[in-house]
């Protein structure tokens, strides 16, 4: 039986993530969502380390990344995924407050696949996560795992 | 002076000619004269002579026969002498004073003076000797027939030689002379012994029987007489030639003199005008501020300017015996530089420009000054090297304000590094700041809007109509301040993005603002003018945003009217480009102009016109990152326009 893919949400706001997984749940998603506070925690997650060493192995549909959170940010989560042939082919949205034009040249250099400034109305907000999601977890066809 | 003599030569040769040949005629005259002159006197001298003799023979033929005679007579009377006898060494006067002349040519021969010959000359002679030749028979005849004739006289040639012939006739027979020279039978009979023929006898009373002539040479005197006229001939000629020498000398010395005065006039003139050049070029030499020099090609100084002393400490003088104080005083680092910055004297070129360097001396107080040095080699007329020309100018005072702008700007760039610094720091607070207000400042604010959203969404029943007003007033202020963030955002970002020159076609940039602003237009209607505008240089996206906002502007600000009448134009002036925006819409109160471009300033209540206030700021800041300006001029009611220009 073939399970979903889960989505990994790397966000350090709670209310950025709290609206965020609301806006996922909004769109009845059947795919499991993982959320982590910042970028160390995201790479302990896709590479089964600390917490998640036990968890069962697997690359998600689509990483979500926060730019700005602490210890390790977005364009270091991306940078060190694209850097690792186990990880490379992960789909990565950029999901950002800010349209910063270094940050956005930054992480298309890097090979992100999508780039998206989160809206101050909540409805464009949600309608833009409720996109992201059916894009990457239903429609987007996934790289094969590697064994 | 040379041309002028060779001019003189003709008119000098004319004026000697008529001169010469009146000298000569009256030389010739002169000479003649005196020739003749001479030889009258000499001739007479002659004569003279020749006469004394004859006379001092007619004496003695008178004695013989006056006295000598009668005293023989009375003796033979007296029975003292036989009545026979007779001897013409004792009778014959002509005997005795032919014999006499004979002891006289021996004593004048014996006294070196010339011999006289001498004849008596007889038709009829008793001694053959005395026969007269052909011509002293007619002397005879002429004598005896003229008896005015007393004389004869003739310069002959005899063997080349030049005699005097003189002749006089002999004593006249008387009667006493027949005593012997009568009847041959009434002569003594000793005299008719001795004398056998008839030569001698048969004379008559009253005739001169014979001549007395004497030949002298006159060679010596004719000699004399040449001499001495050439002597004085040419004494009187050269005196007469000296004479008119002189007249012609004292003429050319007289003619030379004034030219020669001519002469010192005009050389006293050049010497005075050589003097007052020479002052001149002194002044302008001597009076020099500047330490001047020429110094020969074998490194002797030719001319060095009195102000080296005030420059240097060092007089002239001082140079000029020692030209070596030149290099000695020149500071050691540029005497190199300085001996050597001339071109190669093989490879010099004469229209070198000059060659410039600075060097340093010690003056002769110790003290250290600079000099700009200029100089260039000198040449005389035949392109002869002569040395080189060089000035030097005391620029202490410049090198040491040099030294303090040098030190003073190497302190300004460390300034300006510095600020750099300090900016660059500054503007990297600033993005960090603006990188935080873009990210933290809209999260809170999207939360708000997001909790707002979920509160109506799922609560929507527990709230009233003023609960949802609240909320909605609460959502509205979050997203309105989401906008100012925005724009706050965009406006800090054209002055921090790097900026682009290219040039652009200002007219495809105004089209593509157009459709930019179309898009988002009501169905108002708007009049365009817009004329083909020049191309310029800048940020194509900053100058689209500067027309977009302009453009806006006059749309948003004419909404007001039926017909919007917006007009877009340019002009070149002084270096830049002008372009204007024009409207007809609300327009605005000049005193406000200052505010305009201001950020978030606003003249009209955002109830009436919406916007943040930014617009205007932007392209007043994208301009100015252009070098350009910006400016309005506007009515209330009566529209605005907007300028910018942009250089060329």
């Amino acid at each position: 039986m073939h399970e979903l893919r889960p989505i990994l949400l790397a966000e350090d706001n709670p209310s950025d993530a709290e609206l965020t997984l609301e806006a996922l749940a909004d769109n009845n998603l059947a795919n499991r969502v993982v959320h982590v506070k910042d970028g160390v925690e995201a790479l302990e997650y896709l590479r089964c380390e600390g917490k998640f060493k036990t968890r069962k192995p697997g690359n998600p549909a689509v990483a979500i990344l926060d730019i700005k959170m602490p210890r390790m940010d977005g364009i270091e989560v991306l940078q060190a995924i694209r850097s690792e042939p186990s990880l490379k082919m992960i789909p990565v949205v950029m999901l950002t407050s800010s349209m910063e034009e270094h940050d956005l040249i930054r992480s298309y250099e890097l090979g992100t696949n999508a780039y998206v400034v989160k809206p101050v109305k909540f409805s464009e907000f949600v309608d833009a996560v409720k996109q992201l999601g059916g894009f990457w977890a239903v429609l987007n066809e996934l790289p094969p795992e590697p064994i | 002076m040379s041309n002028i003599t060779q001019d003189l030569h003709p008119v000098k040769f004319r004026r000697f000619i008529m001169p010469a040949i009146f000298a000569i005629v009256a030389m010739v005259a002169v000479a003649l004269g005196i020739y003749y002159s001479l030889s009258a006197f000499f001739m007479k001298d002659a004569e003279d002579k020749i006469k004394n003799v004859l006379f001092s023979h007619r004496g003695l033929h008178s004695y013989i026969q006056k006295i000598m005679h009668p005293a023989f007579y009375k003796a033979r009377d007296n029975g003292d002498v036989v009545q026979q006898f007779y001897s013409p060494e004792i009778f014959s006067s002509s005997f005795i004073v032919r014999n006499t002349h004979v002891f006289v040519n021996e004593e004048m021969k014996k006294a070196g003076l010339p011999e006289f010959y001498y004849k008596m000359a007889s038709v009829n002679p008793r001694n053959p000797v005395n026969i007269a030749d052909e011509f002293e028979s007619s002397l005879i005849r002429l004598f005896n027939e003229n008896r005015d004739v007393r004389e004869f006289r003739k310069v002959m040639n005899v063997d080349g030689k030049k005699y005097l012939y003189y002749a006089i006739p002999f004593l006249e027979t008387k009667d006493n002379c027949l005593k012997c020279h009568g009847k041959r039978q009434d002569a003594p009979p000793g005299l008719q012994a001795l004398y056998p023929g008839e030569g001698g006898f048969n004379e008559k009373a009253g005739v001169y029987r014979a001549v007395e002539l004497i030949k002298m040479p006159i060679n010596d005197e004719l000699t004399m007489v040449f001499v001495l006229t050439c002597s004085i001939s040419v004494g009187i000629a050269v005196t007469f030639m000296l004479f008119y020498f002189n007249r012609r000398l004292k003429t050319v010395v007289g003619e030379k003199t004034s030219t020669l005065e001519a002469e010192i006039v005009e050389r006293k003139v050049a010497e005075e005008a050589l003097r007052k050049s020479e002052e001149a070029y002194r002044t302008v030499a001597d009076f020099t501020y500047d330490w001047e020099y020429w110094m020969a090609a074998d490194g002797s100084l030719r001319y060095i300017s009195p102000s080296c002393e005030r420059h240097t400490g060092y007089t002239s003088e001082e140079f000029r015996q020692a030209p070596g104080i030149m290099a000695g005083i020149t500071h050691p680092d540029d005497r190199d530089e300085l001996a050597s910055h001339l071109p190669d004297q093989q490879n010099r070129d004469q229209k070198a420009h000059p060659h410039h360097t600075d060097f340093r001396i010690t003056c002769k107080n110790g003290e250290e000054r600079w000099f700009a040095h200029v100089c260039q080699p000198v040449y005389n007329g035949d392109g002869e090297y002569l040395g080189q020309r060089a000035s030097n100018r005391d620029i202490t005072a410049n090198k040491q304000q040099q030294q303090e702008i040098y030190r003073l700007n190497a302190e300004l760039e460390q300034r300006v590094i510095e600020r750099t610094a300090q900016l660059e720091s500054a503007n990297k607070e600033l993005e960090a700041f603006c990188y935080s207000v873009s990210h933290d400042l809209r999260a809170p604010l999207r939360h708000i809007d997001g909790y707002v959203d979920l509160l109506v969404s799922r609560c929507r029943d527990g709230l009233d109509d003023k609960g949802l007003h609240f909320v909605d007033t609460i959502a509205a202020s979050a997203r309105q301040m989401g906008t100012l963030i925005d724009d706050l955002l965009q406006f800090s970002r054209t002055g921090r993005v790097e900026m682009r020159r290219e040039s652009m076609d200002m007219n495809k940039l105004l089209n593509e603002a157009l459709s930019l602003l179309q898009d988002s237009s009501s169905e108002q209607t708007v009049e365009w003018v817009i004329p083909d505008l020049p191309s310029v240089r800048g940020d194509y996206a900053l100058l689209r945003q500067v027309w977009v906002n302009l453009l806006a502007n006059a749309v948003k600000y004419s909404r007001t009217r039926d017909v919007a009448r917006i007009e877009v134009s340019a002009r070149q002036e002084k270096g830049e480009i002008i372009f204007a925006v024009t409207d007809n819409g609300v327009g605005f109160d000049m005193q406000y102009v200052g505010k305009l471009f201001g950020v978030f300033q606003r003249l009209h209540p955002v109830e009436e016109f919406e916007g943040t206030g930014i617009g205007l700021a932007t392209v007043q800041r994208i301009i100015n990152r252009h070098g350009g300006r910006v400016w309005a001029e506007g009515e209330l009611d009566k529209g605005a326009r907007f300028y910018f220009s942009l250089p060329v």
